[in-house]
């Protein structure tokens, strides 16, 4: 019975996400192949959530007729509206893999089935899905709904004591709301799946830009970090949003490269969605409109107002999933807490001194611990050494530029997130934010030169 | 989006002439096969592999036998689950259940002896929240609340001599006032073992 809703579940994803994908590819071709497959799942489920909480907010009861029917709503009107979209992208469905992609492929279903079963078989135990993430999420299934249930009606405002975790971005929980009020035990089995469609799609965007042997090594890379896995089945917000994070970012590279519609689309989704799970990553993705600013200026050397658009939408599409959850349920439906303004006191003191003894806790307690991430902090410096060397040898813009730059974005915005919140720490925010460092070190391998003169390839596309 | 936007930046191609054949790509088939293997081999990914990922490769069978739910809950949650799951099981739905101060568990459960063996300080068993997590029949009332609050309690915990949950009913004046005197400890959740252990050697 387990197997025929988790089946189902991912079906479910994989349709929703397709159907989102026919949506967004607005009259172009969309070919079904490994990456798209994969995505579906992954923005599949993100759509999943978002739904869910329209519907919730809407008054709809939370229940399996609910649950299943909203995405199937979704699902049919993406099929019924974009049906010749998704018909010729069934008629041109081949397989574009070969021999050399099936011991990656046999890696990558290794290295599925642990987090996959750990993820179904074991509760939420992590302190943060205790108190917050599962906890609303167990009272909401049995209760109908987020916000009425007993949880935030009798017993919060009785203990008086208001957790954090309780609003962290909603993803994680309405995650485990659908998959919970499906009737999957534990609910959790969402997240193992995430990890292996992710672990799909990141081999085969490396694929369609290196050889196998290229996107095998970064495939390898991502995989082989303790603490990255490790939350591949212990529920917290962290792994997720390292995904969608990385999906924002890579066609944040693909829009820069081609100047595609479909591009920008894709990379506001999945910005939104990082947004979605972990609420301080809006604080990044300025910077990224800032960029787009500024190499939209450089081409048109003119201002005008065309020039903006990218940008704007860049930054204003995750803000709306800040603002969704954290102003408008927190403030209409949620009960009285402590508002973010509060929690904002920039700390006195030396700011040099500070940011210095940041940096030197940051490299001890995160950065440098090989508990944590194995080789991979090791690697991507040497790497990021030969290929900043290169570059400036060559006098030209470093491979995968687009990839160092947001792995700068993330590090110093952190830096600044550490001066500004006094919630934000080292050990475990910066620890487990360090996560969406993860994939982006990988697909350096990718783009950087290494990678370029491994695959052959001689082309100046950075 | 229908407006058909500039590219951003055109990427320089340059294509191979027809009929220029590619060259096999030795250093690609070199590295195919060499880069995976020594990677592997690199100690801690060597050691990572063996203890971790076979190590839960090797319990999938073993936790194949054993699917129900109470005790999947069990072996992930420890004394917090026992605690909360024996309340839930033998108090009557929608009763209000006094959670026993964390400091209670750790003062008789474990003695001077045992105490540096301690691994997990217990503070869950003092969490409000992780309480309505495993037990959402019950209402958990603290001795953090007001007066009148802990006065309305109707059920509560005890440790037997030989550490076995008992079950009390606060039914009347006399057994609050034992109660509250059995629970008349430091109320503060310790979350770190050094401080647990300090604490239990103090008693």
């Amino acid at each position: 019975m387990q197997v025929l809703l988790i089946t189902a579940f991912i079906a479910l994803a994989i349709l929703a996400g397709l159907s989102f994908l026919a949506m967004v590819h607005a009259g172009k071709t969309l070919r079904l192949n490994l990456a798209n497959f994969s995505l579906s799942y992954i923005l599949g489920t993100g759509i999943i959530s978002l739904l869910t909480l329209i519907a919730e907010m809407a008054g709809l009861p939370l229940g399996k007729p609910l649950i299943w029917g909203v995405p199937l709503i979704f699902i049919l009107t993406g099929f019924i509206w974009k049906r010749h979209t998704l018909a010729e992208c069934f008629k041109t469905l081949r397989l574009s893999l070969g021999v050399a992609d099936i011991p990656p492929l046999l890696v990558i279903i290794l290295f599925g089935i642990v987090p996959v079963w750990r993820s179904y078989y074991f509760p939420p135990y992590s302190y943060d899905s205790m108190l917050g993430i599962d906890l609303i999420a167990k009272y909401a299934v049995r209760d109908g709904s987020i916000s009425g249930s007993e949880l935030f009606k009798t017993l919060l405002p009785l203990s008086k004591a208001y957790d954090n975790q309780l609003f962290y971005a909603p993803y994680a929980m309405l995650m485990q709301v659908v998959t919970r009020g499906i009737g999957i035990d534990f609910g959790q089995a969402w997240l193992g799946l995430l990890s292996f469609f992710f672990n799909l799609y990141f081999y085969a965007i490396a694929r369609k830009h290196a050889h196998a042997a290229v996107a095998f090594f970064a495939l390898l890379f991502i995989l082989f970090v303790p603490e990255f896995f490790a939350y591949t089945f212990i529920l917290q917000t962290d792994y997720s949003n390292a995904v969608f994070f990385f999906i924002g970012a890579y066609y944040f590279y693909a829009y820069h490269q081609e100047g595609k519609d479909t591009s920008l689309a894709l990379a506001c989704a999945g910005m939104f969605f990082a947004c979605w799970s972990r609420t301080e990553t809006i604080f990044f993705i300025p910077f990224g409109s800032l960029w787009l600013l500024v190499a939209a200026y450089r081409k048109v050397k003119a201002v005008k107002l065309e020039i903006i658009r990218a940008p704007f939408l860049f930054s204003f599409i995750p803000a709306l999933a800040v603002f969704l959850w954290s102003v408008l349920y927190k403030s209409l439906y949620l009960p009285d807490t402590k508002s973010l303004g509060d929690q904002i006191q920039t700390k006195s003191g030396n700011l040099a001194a500070m940011v210095g003894q940041h940096f030197r806790e940051m490299n001890e307690v995160v950065i440098f611990k090989m508990e944590y991430w194995n080789y991979a902090v090791l690697l991507f410096i040497i790497a990021c050494v030969i290929g900043l060397s290169l570059s400036a040898y060559k006098k030209a813009p470093p491979r995968g530029a687009v990839f160092l730059f947001w792995i700068l974005v993330i590090y110093a915005g952190f830096h600044l997130l550490l001066l500004i919140f006094p919630a934000v720490n080292i050990p475990f925010t910066f620890r487990r934010g360090f996560f969406k460092l993860i994939p982006l070190m990988g697909f350096y391998f990718v783009l950087g030169d290494i990678g370029r003169w491994i695959s052959g390839k001689t082309t100046e596309e950075a | 989006m229908a407006k058909k936007t500039k590219p951003v930046q055109t990427a320089k191609k340059t294509v191979p002439k027809e009929g220029q054949k590619q060259p096999f790509n030795y250093l690609a088939l070199f590295f195919y096969f060499v880069a995976p293997l020594i990677f592997v081999s690199l100690p801690r990914n060597k050691t990572w592999l063996n203890d971790r990922l076979m190590t839960y490769y090797r319990e999938i069978p073993v936790q194949q036998d054993s699917l129900r739910l109470d005790f999947r809950n069990a072996q992930r949650h420890g004394p917090a689950f026992t605690v909360f799951d024996f309340a839930c099981k033998n108090v009557p739905k929608g009763s209000r259940f006094l959670m026993p101060p964390q400091t209670y568990f750790l003062k008789n459960l474990y003695d001077k002896q045992a105490s540096a063996q301690l691994q997990d300080p217990l503070n869950f068993l003092g969490e409000t929240s992780i309480f309505s997590f495993h037990c959402m029949d019950l209402i958990p009332i603290t001795l953090q609340m007001d007066e009148q609050t802990v006065r309305s309690a109707q059920y509560t915990v005890l440790l037997s001599p030989q550490k076995t949950l008992q079950l009390v009913k606060i039914e009347n004046d006399t057994i609050y006032k034992q109660i509250r005197q059995i629970f008349d400890l430091p109320l503060d959740i310790i979350t770190d073992r050094q401080k647990a252990i300090d604490f239990i050697n103090a008693q």
